[in-house]
């Protein structure tokens, strides 16, 4: 039970793409530092064989992502670990630190034939939302792409489902960045960084990171048509990982201030310190 | 055999088919059924060959589903459940080369985008440009414009007026 309530943050899914894997790094890292005596056997040795693979799949990483955070998450594992779980993080991690160093390649350095708007525009539609974000304030070519009304359309059907998009009544001019822009910040903006949402009807974790138009979240129970997709403070996955019942409190209810401050106990205070930074 | 003429003066002879995989090369020898040269005035030879490599597997593969699929129909055995195992297992197998064929470094990759949409191969298109966005994922804009080599042209107001407009997406 509580080990599958990790599980679902997928973690270990998370490390193997090279964008999330420093959140999913730091996310060990944390519950390592934070949480890693408190936690039941199952769940300490799940979080130990993670962090094992995090070191493992390190050279896979491209160059500029996952160092740093391989580094601190070494940290962490040798500040809690026993003994002998410590020696083989050690060691798994020198060897991968060699294996990264001889694949990182150079950079990109070619005279720069610009890419159309149409290319463009077909590439980020393979983004999720935040990266589409990200791209657009690169440079004006990639911001006049980025800010394309079908990108955002399809955003908008991604967070609220198809059937909200339909409902819209859009004149020619429609901005649906600025629509999706104002609902998100109306409906789903938490308060704080955080990369996951749930969905309200098969109770799965989506990562946002991984939503995009070509990868939509296919709900078990509804299909693609009408995801409800509700984000997760990072306040949430302690109460999550621990196997409780997140979902009684998601409903509907928007309000994502912890009223029951008074029921933790110390294990949970401290899963929720862990991850609310 | 029709032979296709690189940036840089390269020939490559290669079957119809192959050639058919893009678009452009598609419509014109439909429109000029003799034509045997054609030559690609925004590809140099490094690039095509990668390109043809690509194309040259993609009919492969296709073919032998053809066949194979005929091959079943022939000799009348088995359901129609057959082939269909057999193109999931093929579609696995052309799914893992493409992964490894565009393991490429980001010259490489940058150049490939832009022949697979002069040439318009709708799948190598996908293929790179899915590639691409994989790296630009998850990066900051900073990280973005370091790894791709791209000058920020606008002007401190512009950027601080846009910057403005975006933090939410990251709340």
């Amino acid at each position: 039970m509580e080990s599958s309530g990790y599980e679902e943050l997928g973690i270990a899914a998370a490390l193997s793409r090279p964008w999330d894997y420093p959140t999913a790094c730091d996310e060990l890292s944390a519950m390592l530092r934070l949480g890693y005596a408190h936690l039941p056997k199952p769940l300490q040795f799940l979080v130990f064989q993670d962090t094992l693979l995090a070191f493992r799949i390190l050279p896979d990483i491209q160059p500029g992502y996952g160092v740093a955070a391989a580094s601190s998450l070494l940290q962490a594992a040798e500040a809690v670990l026993p003994k002998q779980k410590k020696a083989a993080a050690v060691s798994e991690f020198k060897r991968s630190v060699v294996a990264h160093k001889r694949r990182s390649k150079s950079h990109y350095d070619g005279d720069t034939v610009e890419l159309s708007q149409d290319v463009l525009i077909h590439l980020f539609s393979f983004l999720d939302m935040r990266s589409l974000v990200a791209a657009g304030l690169v440079c004006k070519s990639w911001n006049s792409a980025a800010k394309e009304n079908t990108l955002w359309k399809i955003e908008y059907s991604l967070f609220f489902g198809s059937s909200s998009v339909k409902e819209i009544d859009t004149p020619y001019d429609f901005d649906w960045k600025n629509c999706f822009q104002e609902k998100y910040k109306a409906e789903l903006a938490v308060g704080a960084p955080t990369n996951r949402a749930v969905c309200r009807n098969c109770h799965s974790v989506v990562w946002l990171s991984t939503l995009t138009s070509r990868a939509p979240h296919s709900c078990a129970k509804l299909g693609q048509n009408k995801p409800k997709l509700k984000l997760i403070s990072p306040r949430k996955f302690p109460k999550h990982v621990l196997g409780e019942d997140l979902w009684s409190e998601l409903g509907f209810d928007t309000d994502d201030q912890d009223s029951d401050s008074d029921e933790i106990s110390c294990t949970q205070y401290r899963f929720r310190k862990l991850w609310a930074y | 055999m029709i032979t296709l003429t690189s940036s840089d003066g390269v020939q490559f002879d290669v079957r119809e088919a192959v050639a058919k995989e893009s678009q452009i090369i598609r419509d014109m020898i439909q429109d000029d059924c003799v034509i045997t040269n054609i030559p690609l005035a925004n590809v140099n030879h490094k690039i095509l060959s990668i390109v043809l490599e690509y194309c040259q597997m993609h009919v492969d593969k296709t073919e032998m589903e053809v066949n194979a699929s005929k091959h079943q129909t022939t000799t009348g055995e088995g359901s129609s459940s057959v082939p269909v195992a057999l193109k999931v297992s093929s579609n696995k197998n052309l799914n893992d080369w493409d992964k490894e064929f565009i393991n490429v470094d980001l010259d490489t990759l940058y150049d490939l985008i832009l022949a697979a949409n002069y040439l318009n191969i709708s799948g190598l298109l996908n293929l790179t440009t899915q590639a691409a966005a994989d790296i630009i994922k998850g990066k900051t804009t900073e990280e973005i414009r370091a790894t791709f080599n791209i000058k920020n042209d606008f002007t401190p107001e512009e950027e601080a007026a846009i910057r403005k407009e975006n933090p939410w997406a990251f709340e």
